[in-house]
């Protein structure tokens, strides 16, 4: 049951009569990167705010593998496994690197709060493999060398290695990346494909929010295509590229 | 010098009791912001802290250790009943509920005669507090600190503190952790309340109303709400400077306004960030001392 393949039925989502999403569904096969495109305000972002909690959805189904994730906090939604990075770079500004990654690895803590009062030695135990993990990970991403800079001195590119690390440290089924490659130059956005075909090889399935086309052809299994909260087209990177009804919403009606 | 010390201690022991106590409720209320909740129901803790171990000391004759505990636990278990309605609510409305909470606490004891005497309050309360017990309680409170800002649980705290959307999605329970945090305090302001009860004398509604709340949110502000000692350094200062600003009633609060002004302004993180900011100068040049100090504050 740790395949994390996310469902998605017909989910929507209004804002005071304005809709956001609306009945939209599509699959995030297991182990594949999907890619979640559209023009801006098409319900994206929404769409993965759905799937983590942060908004309560208006109608509709969210499964990952045999769970519910419909109508559940976010918290316990993070504690089955889904992960996530943020459009608007949210680190802990004045912390370590390190320190931020360390916050991924909280639902890995077992020890209560008598043991911790107790310095019991398993607690130390825990900590200390919990720091071995994220600098390992901190050297899989290549941002070892930053692991003790606090994470607002960093640049762009490197404070999304750290959000995706952050993300990767609580050890998702899911991992849902929104817009990682927005204000990237061409070499950072060459790595972070690499990065994320790396993060699929180690079998972790991505849903991917982003523009760069790109860089969406280039690792992306599946892609689903929003427009105005709606589902205008599905398939792969190919199909997409020749798909009529993206291209109308992407560049305009040719007769127009 | 021995003889010296003794002196000195005797003379001002009034005022190293209400510094160690301050520094108690500074601690309850340093919990509290470290989730960002702006708490002002430390008055109402307290007068619940105080009025209850009062009758069970001087009504039921109990002894002081199970009175103080019953006190602490009065404020908990009121922190535990407005907490889960209040926490949902954010900033100025948090803190605006807070007083009304100190407030209803207030205006009781104000008319409940027969358990707390009315506007009168309670007069010639056994004088059980003993220096030790503050200093205890002041030991076990910052080890119970420190070990919490170095454990996973620090860490969650300090992510609710900067960012409570991140640490929701990375499995923060975050209304458990605030609605914990605002019970430790209540337990604390509480417990702190039966000690100031049997340090006084007296007791009356007039003490644990609006100023007793605020003041308490200074000393941790004041001190440095990211410093383990800024609790401490805060509520030190608050208590002695009126004691050195003796000679003018007048000057006195409004000198005290006035610094409590200086430090928001320029010193955000509190006193305490002064050592902070002289560290990071020392390792890379006064250039980066500029951006040290500006942090946005809600």
């Amino acid at each position: 049951m740790t395949d994390g393949e996310l469902k998605v039925w017909q989910i929507a989502k209004h804002f005071q009569g304005i809709v956001a999403v609306d009945s939209v569904s599509f699959c995030a096969k297991a182990g594949h990167v999907t890619g979640l495109i559209g023009p801006n305000g098409s319900g994206k972002t929404t769409t993965m705010n759905m799937i983590t909690g942060l908004y309560p959805i208006d109608a509709g189904r969210i499964m990952l593998d045999d769970e519910n994730l419909t109508g559940v906090e976010p918290h316990r939604i993070a504690a089955l496994g889904v992960a996530r990075t943020f459009q608007n770079i949210r680190l802990l500004a004045d912390q370590t690197v390190l320190a931020n990654v360390m916050l991924g690895t909280h639902r890995s803590h077992r020890k209560g709060l008598p043991s911790v009062f107790a310095r019991l030695p398993g607690v130390a135990a825990e900590e200390r493999a919990a720091q071995a993990r994220c600098r390992t990970l901190l050297e899989e991403l290549r941002i070892d060398r930053l692991a003790d800079s606090a994470a607002g001195d960093l640049s762009y590119g490197d404070r999304r290695r750290v959000e995706i690390a952050r993300a990767l440290a609580s050890q998702p089924r899911l991992l849902l990346l929104d817009e990682p490659a927005a204000g990237m130059n061409h070499a950072e956005k060459g790595r972070l494909g690499d990065l994320i075909l790396q993060i699929r090889q180690s079998g972790i399935t991505v849903l991917l929010i982003e523009h760069d086309i790109d860089l969406v052809s280039k690792v992306c299994d599946h892609i689903v295509v929003l427009n105005f909260g709606r589902e205008i087209a599905e398939g792969t990177p190919a199909e997409i590229r020749q798909s009529p009804a993206v291209i109308e919403a992407y560049l305009g009606r040719e007769d127009a | 010098m021995n003889a010296a010390v003794a002196q000195f201690i005797a003379s001002y022991s009034n005022i190293i009791d209400l510094c160690l106590l301050n520094s108690l409720i500074a601690y309850g209320l340093f919990l509290a912001l470290s989730a960002n909740m702006f708490s002002l129901a430390t008055g109402g803790f307290m007068a619940l802290g105080a009025y209850s171990s009062v009758y069970l000391t001087m009504e039921l004759g109990l002894p002081f250790a199970p009175a103080v505990l019953a006190g602490a636990i009065c404020g908990a278990a009121a922190a535990a009943l407005i907490g889960a309605p209040v926490l949902r609510l954010r900033g100025d409305y948090f803190m605006l509920a807070t007083f009304g909470f100190t407030e209803v606490v207030r205006v009781i004891a104000l008319n409940w005669d027969s358990f707390t005497g009315g506007a009168l309050g309670i007069v010639s309360i056994p004088r059980y507090t003993q220096t030790w017990h503050l200093v205890l309680a002041l030991i076990v409170m910052v080890y119970v600190v420190h070990t919490l800002r170095g454990s996973y649980f620090g860490r969650a705290i300090a992510a609710i503190k900067q960012d409570d959307v991140v640490a929701q999605t990375m499995g923060v329970n975050v209304f458990a952790y605030r609605l914990s945090l605002f019970v430790a305090s209540g337990f604390i302001c509480g417990m702190a309340g039966a000690f100031a009860a049997h340090l006084n004398y007296f007791i009356g509604p007039g003490d644990f109303g609006l100023v007793r709340s605020v003041d308490a949110l200074t000393y941790p502000i004041l001190g440095g709400v990211n410093a383990l000692a800024g609790p401490v350094v805060g509520a030190v200062f608050t208590t002695i400077l009126p004691e050195a600003l003796r000679f003018s009633n007048q000057l006195r609060e409004i000198l005290m306004g006035a610094l409590v002004v200086a430090v928001v302004l320029y010193l955000p993180d509190g006193a305490l960030s002064v050592l902070k900011l002289r560290r990071r100068s020392g390792k890379s040049g006064s250039g980066k001392v500029a951006t040290a100090t500006p942090r946005t504050k809600q």
